[in-house]
């Protein structure tokens, strides 16, 4: 049994790409099972699925029958699926912030550039829904961030600029991290379902194998 | 938006074994499935961009006709300020510019995911023959 060995092994190398090395402690059990079929987890603590390379060894391997088995892969199948979705649904609110800010980031570097032509900016601005007011802005020094939680605060133009410019940067390094976990989930949730169908039909043979014998 | 690799369960009796570069194959197809999803959705978004783009400099273009100048405003943040021809001019000069950038990197790359998801299918589908599905069904290629 050669190949019983090698199934124990045989972690997903592409999934070791966002897996952090040292993660020797995880035992890789299926939550509520007692089969080793994750492997390692990257570093916001995802666990990979093992790619079973020979059923019948790493039945005998991990001492359970091909129905539990089933169960195990449904049940991280579930998983996977579930963090594919709340990923997707916080990626997108953070995709959502993203022009927002920039706005925010255009509207400071014009009034920069105002200030260092020490021009007046003629405005039209929105005062109500509908209803705008013409104004004139001077050359400021400051301007005012909202802050969230009812806080406004007055900074001078570089400082406003300065952070808008990197809450936009964190905004994007996020979005950069769901991407790689979403991408990771998502090859998990594949190689789940491959194992599904191959566990599937390994059952299908097994029983007919039963039935004819 | 995810479309799913599945192995249909074998209607042939030849078991055709899944190795572990098969499935890496079949992740590859899978993640690049995804990520085609997105950059067309993307593109779809940076083309009506450049069309507002090009409505907005025809716009200024025919303002400029009327003699109207300089009352174009352009809006910044949550509002507009007036801006003179030349400001307007180089503001969506810039804009376009951006645009076109980024339209051709999505679409250089959609060709880049193309190819290779054409080589992913060829080499699966001659491995599993119809043991794999790899069509989606908004494919209009």
């Amino acid at each position: 049994m050669a190949s019983a060995a090698s199934a124990s092994t045989a972690l997903s190398p592409a999934a070791g790409a966002g897996a952090a090395a040292s993660d020797e402690s995880f035992d890789g059990l299926v939550p509520g099972y007692s089969i080793r079929l994750l492997g390692p987890r990257n570093a916001r603590n995802i666990p990979t699925m093992k790619f079973i390379d020979d059923i019948v060894a790493f039945l005998k391997e991990e001492s359970c029958t091909t129905e539990t088995l089933l169960q195990a892969l449904t049940t991280m199948h579930g998983k996977y699926k579930m963090m594919e979705s709340a990923m997707l649904s916080n990626r997108q609110r953070m995709q959502a912030k993203q022009p927002e800010i920039e706005r925010s980031l255009a509207a400071v570097r014009r009034l920069q550039k105002a200030k260092a032509e020490d021009a007046t900016l003629d405005t039209t601005f929105n005062i109500s829904d509908n209803v705008f007011a013409r104004a004139d802005v001077p050359p400021t020094e400051t301007v005012c961030l909202w802050l969230g939680v009812n806080v406004l605060v007055e900074y001078p133009l570089d400082e406003a600029e300065a952070m808008l410019a990197e809450s936009l940067q964190q905004v994007k390094d996020k979005e950069a991290i769901y991407d790689e976990d979403l991408r990771l989930v998502r090859e998990q949730a594949i190689t789940t379902e491959v194992n599904l169908s191959r566990s599937f039909n390994h059952d299908v043979q097994e029983r007919r194998r039963a039935k004819s014998g | 938006m995810y479309n799913p690799v599945p192995l249909r369960p074998s209607e042939v009796e030849v078991d055709i074994p899944v190795r572990w570069e098969d499935q890496k194959q079949i992740n590859e197809f899978g993640g690049l499935n995804n990520r085609r999803v997105e950059l067309r959705a993307k593109v779809d978004s940076l083309k009506k961009q450049l069309t507002d783009l090009e409505d907005a400099e025809e716009a200024v273009l025919m303002a400029e006709d009327d003699g109207e100048n300089p009352a174009v405003m352009v809006a910044i943040g949550e509002s507009f300020v007036t801006e003179d021809d030349d400001a307007v001019t180089a503001f969506v000069e810039a804009e376009t510019e951006r645009v076109k950038t980024a339209l051709d990197d999505a679409d250089a790359e959609l060709t880049r995911i193309a190819d290779r998801m054409g080589e992913l299918k060829k080499a699966l589908y001659g491995r599993f023959g119809k043991a794999i599905h790899l069509e989606n069904d908004d494919d209009d290629e």
